[in-house]
């Protein structure tokens, strides 16, 4: 069977190339495939989700690390995260790549870091 | 109900806050006004502009500006400046 | 498969099957004739899948070199009718099972409907009608209908007949609406010139004697036939069994490929006229159709395999088949619907704001999900039965083709322009989905930035928010009211005993309290202290949030009419909020955006609100921001901005509490606010701010307003004129022997002055003082502070500034000297705020004396 469709499929494909309009039976076939597709994607990505944004979601009010793209490393306790990966952190001390370079700044309020320049966040 | 970390900037509204920008810079003013993308308006801001010299010593000068709209690509890190500041 | 829902199966085709080897048995064959013209969505089934053909299980797209193998005898699972409900269903359940038509009016393809129903009615009875000498009269005739079809216009060599109608999946779908369904159900193709398939058509033209057809057709040349000319304009009369609503349809079918070809009207009324008869016919004569379904014709066609034909006729089928393969190896499988739908499918998918539901391959997978399984081999069946019936629609393509171009034209056009609409729509549906990132929307000060005009930035995950680190929850009437809260709301007599009762216990030295205030943070400026005991910054800040969020809607709701309903904006201020130290309404006001919104929160309560917020703001007025930043005690040296924030305080609040005094509290209420003050804060601290300072001128001012009316109309009664002594006796009690210290020092003013004054102009006057501290609102307090008291406390009062007096005096003779507009100026100035204070007691100073006022 699977090879059958493997075989259509490969049929199907030389063919759609000439074709202005894509056959309909090509159509269900990739339907298929793409729908079986689409449920492994969607079951990995969901299984990626959840374990990353289980992890993310745990470590709220946790000490984190979060280091930014241009070096900069931000220790302090995560208040709240978003999608975007922005960073609400409080207590926050500022180093530049390792916490041994020492202590640049220190600030008492709530720090925002914004998403696109976080690389990454673990948990002290 | 629980905040996003840009629910908590909006708290900063009307606030005077401390914004870190790439390329050595650094912004201090009242935030009037930011979006998803982190652009931001602020009003009576100072840019502080950090160089090294030729020695590689540090140097800063500052700017001011009564209205500064900040494009979100260059913002990295926003806060509330420290009472000492 | 059917993307149309369409059942491709012949629901008798199993009996057909059987029945095939006696093709003339009439009754067997006329079964289930009934059931098709009674089914109305089914009009494109046969053009769409073909009848029931077993065509193997491969998918063959080259419509193969080898002659597929039929077997009747395996039952065969159409993927329609899996897509239905599942094999043998009768077809009446196909109605209410399957969406024959989904997002039909996405096709706008409503015309056919018209048709259906207008031909309907008759259809049904008429086969039974025929005698057998009819049937067999019309066989005959259709098997002329090839060549008669060439004399409509299309005047070709056999060989080359396809060709010449241009690729026959082109034609098939030239017309898929025009015909009617009852015309096109597998079994009854009861319009041969269009419906034949190329196979059928020579396989019709080589039929074995043995079948029913009549030999000598096969040697009739398929073009210029004369005898079948004759046949037809023998038969023209006929129509009269034909209704009239019958021949309508038939006339645009045949018309649409003559506007198109533009063909001469000659040619053209010719071929109507044979459409005409031999849709008559073959309506007349199912039967005669029956070797037309697909599974007839290829037994048919293995049959004529079986017995060899001429070397000529082989060749000449050889030929002929090699060319109809060419031309059919891609054609037909898809029909002008099918396209359209594929390209409003894809159209959709640009604009598409409901994925889901404008998923072609989810439509369809739906679909096929409802008929449960699905069987392997039928996605070849499907496209066998796609090659099978391509091409056996004649003519018109050229103006399907425009048409088709039209509509693509104005898709694409409604697409840009829903596209243009999208990101407005975006931005409301993200506010209406997800209101915790609605960022940027309005902000404390109202502020829009401008979501609407850019994409968000891409959401790179979803993290699940808890729901529990939330300390926003209100937390408000724990406890009890504080003392004294509830008088005002009494009877006037009442409340009178009240604030006398409670005048009694006022322990002016000690901070004697209901609220856990254990200390006062005099000591210290910052923010956040104060910020700390009544929930910190952050839980202030939301509460500003969310105060005005709430006046926001109030205001939305004035504007359009609506019922004003403050309790949640009530709650949301959080005055009766026992919980913490300090209240947070009143660290609401340490924020400028917290002062400003006061104005806007104060048009919405009503008095007795405003009169319980005033309470509480007087009662905790030593935790007030703005008190400790406007003390020279707690903070000499005030900055630019604090300087800005007291200004702001000033003209804002301090605006709604004298309007609130002046126009809607009575003697007693100001008394009562008066005496929340006295009892609950040091007075003597206060007194060092300006603006602690301006808050008690206020209220005795506005007492001794509302006394000296009063005098003259005899409104005050006894206990209440004895109860503002008494509470006015605490008052100067507590400022007694500290009077002095209301003035800020030198060091203070001159801060302010060099803060306050342009630096420029400073340096170059500030020998002559011109540049001040004005202390009029010093003056004003202690004018209204004397106004209320008795001599005694007038005397007490002069005894302790009489330096500030003399002091101001001196100062203003010293500006004698200067001859300057400016000094002049500020002399009388100086004067002025002095006589204020020195009027009440019945003195004025004048050049550097003090004399009684006459």
């Amino acid at each position: 069977m699977r090879e059958r469709e493997k075989k259509t499929g490969r049929k199907c494909t030389s063919r759609i190339v000439s074709r202005k309009y894509i056959p309909l039976a090509v159509l269900s076939l990739v339907t298929r495939v793409s729908l079986q597709l689409s449920k492994l994607l969607h079951h990995i990505m969901s299984e990626t989700s959840t374990v990353s944004t289980q992890f993310l979601s745990d470590i709220i009010g946790k000490p984190v690390n979060v280091k930014l793209h241009s070096g900069m490393l931000y220790t302090g306790l995560l208040q709240s995260i978003d999608g975007f990966m922005n960073v609400a952190l409080a207590q926050v001390t500022e180093h530049y790549e390792s916490k041994e370079n020492g202590l640049l700044t220190k600030y008492n309020s709530d720090v925002f870091l914004r998403g696109t320049q976080v690389m990454y966040i673990s948990e002290v | 109900m629980s905040d996003t970390p840009l629910d908590l900037l909006k708290l900063n509204l009307d606030e005077t806050v401390y914004v870190k920008l790439r390329g050595a810079r650094a912004l201090t003013g009242t935030l009037q006004a930011f979006d998803s993308h982190c652009n931001i308006v602020l009003s009576d801001a100072v840019e502080t502009i950090y160089e090294l010299d030729g020695n590689g010593e540090l140097s800063s000068k500052e700017k001011k500006s009564e209205m500064i709209f900040v494009r979100g690509d260059s913002v990295t890190l926003i806060t509330t400046p420290n009472a000492d500041e | 498969m059917s993307f149309f829902g369409f059942d491709a199966s012949l629901p008798n085709s199993e009996k057909v099957n059987s029945k095939k080897k006696k093709p003339l048995d009439f009754d067997e064959t006329y079964k289930g004739l009934g059931d098709y013209e009674l089914e109305e969505n089914d009009y494109l089934n046969n053009e769409t899948f073909g009848a029931n053909v077993e065509l193997g299980t491969d998918f063959d797209f080259g419509h193969g070199d080898s002659t597929p193998v039929s077997n009747p005898d395996v039952p065969h699972r159409s993927y329609v009718a899996a897509a239905s409900t599942g094999m043998n269903v009768p077809q009446e359940n196909l109605d209410t099972t399957i969406d024959l038509k989904p997002m039909e009016s996405l096709w706008g393809g409503s015309g056919h409907n018209n048709q259906q129903v207008m031909q309907q009615p008759i259809q049904p009875a008429e086969p039974q009608i025929l005698s057998m000498e009819e049937i067999e009269r019309q066989q005959r005739q259709l098997q002329m209908n090839p060549s008669m079809q060439q004399q409509g216009g299309y005047v070709m060599p056999p060989p080359g007949f396809m060709q010449q109608q241009g690729p026959p999946g082109n034609m098939n779908n030239q017309f898929p609406n025009q015909f009617p369904p009852q015309f096109v159900p597998p079994g009854m193709p009861n319009q041969p010139q269009f419906q034949q398939i190329p196979q059928d058509f020579h396989q019709q033209m080589y039929q074995p004697p043995n079948q029913q057809f009549h030999p000598q057709q096969m040697n009739v040349p398929p073009f210029q036939h004369p005898q079948a000319i004759e046949q037809q304009q023998q038969q023209q009369p006929r129509p009269n069994i034909q209704s009239p609503q019958e021949i309508q349809p038939n006339q645009a079918i045949q018309q649409q490929p003559n506007e198109a070809m533009k063909s001469p009207s000659v040619e053209q009324e010719a071929m109507k006229s044979s459409v005409q008869q031999q849709h008559l016919q073959s309506r007349l004569s199912p039967q005669q159709h029956r070797p037309r379904t697909s599974s007839m014709s290829r037994q048919q066609h293995q049959q004529q395999r079986r017995e060899p034909p001429s070397a000529e006729e082989q060749k000449r089928l050889q030929i002929r088949h090699a060319k109809v393969e060419k031309i059919l190896k891609h054609s037909g499988l898809m029909t002008p619907r099918d396209k359209d739908f594929i390209t409003r499918y894809q159209l959709s998918q640009i604009v598409t704001e409901d994925p889901y539901n404008e998923d072609f391959y989810f439509q369809v997978y739906k679909i096929i999900q409802r008929g449960g399984v699905v069987g392997e081999s039928n996605k070849g069946l499907i496209a066998r039965a796609y090659l099978e019936h391509s091409g056996h629609r004649l003519g018109g393509r050229y103006k399907r083709a425009d048409i088709a171009l039209q509509r693509m034209q104005s898709q694409v056009e409604k697409a840009v322009t829903v596209a243009k609409e999208r990101p407005h729509k975006n931005a409301l549906e993200i506010n209406d989905l997800d209101k915790n990132s609605e960022h940027g929307r309005d902000g404390v000060l109202g502020k829009i930035s401008s979501t609407l005009n850019s994409k968000a930035p891409r959401r790179q995950l979803q993290i699940p928010l808890k729901s529990a680190n939330s300390n926003d929850n209100s937390t408000s009437s724990l406890g009890s009211p504080i003392q004294g809260n509830n008088m005002m709301n009494a009877a006037t007599s009442g409340a009178l005993e009240e604030v006398t009762e409670s005048l009694g216990n006022v322990d002016i030295n000690a901070k004697s309290r209901v609220r856990r205030r254990s200390s006062y943070a005099f000591t210290s400026v910052d923010q956040n202290s104060v910020l700390s005991r009544s929930g910190g910054r952050k839980f202030v800040l939301r509460l500003i949030e969310t105060v005005y969020g709430e006046v926001l809607e109030l205001e939305a709701n004035l504007r359009s009419g609506k019922k004003i309903d403050n309790n949640k904006l009530w709650d949301a201020l959080h005055i009766d909020d026992e919980a913490y130290e300090v209240c947070p309404f009143v660290s609401m006001l340490s924020f400028d955006k917290g002062v400003k919104i006061m104005p806007r929160i104060f048009n919405f309560l009503n008095k007795e609100q405003k009169l319980k917020l005033l309470q509480i703001f007087f009662s905790e007025l030593s935790h007030l921001n703005i008190i400790i930043i406007s003390s020279y005690k707690t903070n000499p040296t005030p900055s630019e901005s604090q300087l800005k924030q007291i200004d702001l305080f000033q003209t804002v609040f301090l605006k709604i509490i004298v309007s609130f005094l002046s126009n809607n509290s009575n003697f007693i209420e100001i008394m009562g606010l008066l005496l929340h003050l006295i009892k609950n804060n040091n007075v003597s601290f206060i007194s060092t701010s300006k603006i602690g300072l301006n808050l008690i001128t206020v209220l005795i001012s506005r007492a001794a307003l509302i006394r000296q009316d009063s005098n003259r109309s005899n409104i005050l009664s006894s206990p209440e004129i004895s109860t503002w002594n008494e509470i006015y006796d605490k008052l100067f009690t507590s400022l007694e022997s500290k009077l002095s210290l209301i003035f800020p020092p030198k060091e203070y003013t001159n801060k302010i002055i060099s803060i306050t004054n342009d630096p420029q102009f400073l340096q170059d006057d500030t020998e002559l003082n011109l540049c001040y501290y004005d202390q009029a609102y010093i003056w004003q307090f202690l004018a209204s502070l004397a106004l209320s008291g008795k001599l005694n406390h007038q005397r007490i009062i002069i005894d302790e500034v009489r330096d500030e007096i003399f002091g101001t005096i001196t100062l203003a003779e010293s500006l004698k000297s200067v001859n300057s507009n400016d000094s002049t100026y500020r002399r009388e100035k100086l004067y002025q705020d002095l006589n204020l204070f020195l009027n009440v007691m019945g003195l004025v100073s004048r050049d550097g004396e003090i004399t009684e006022l006459k």
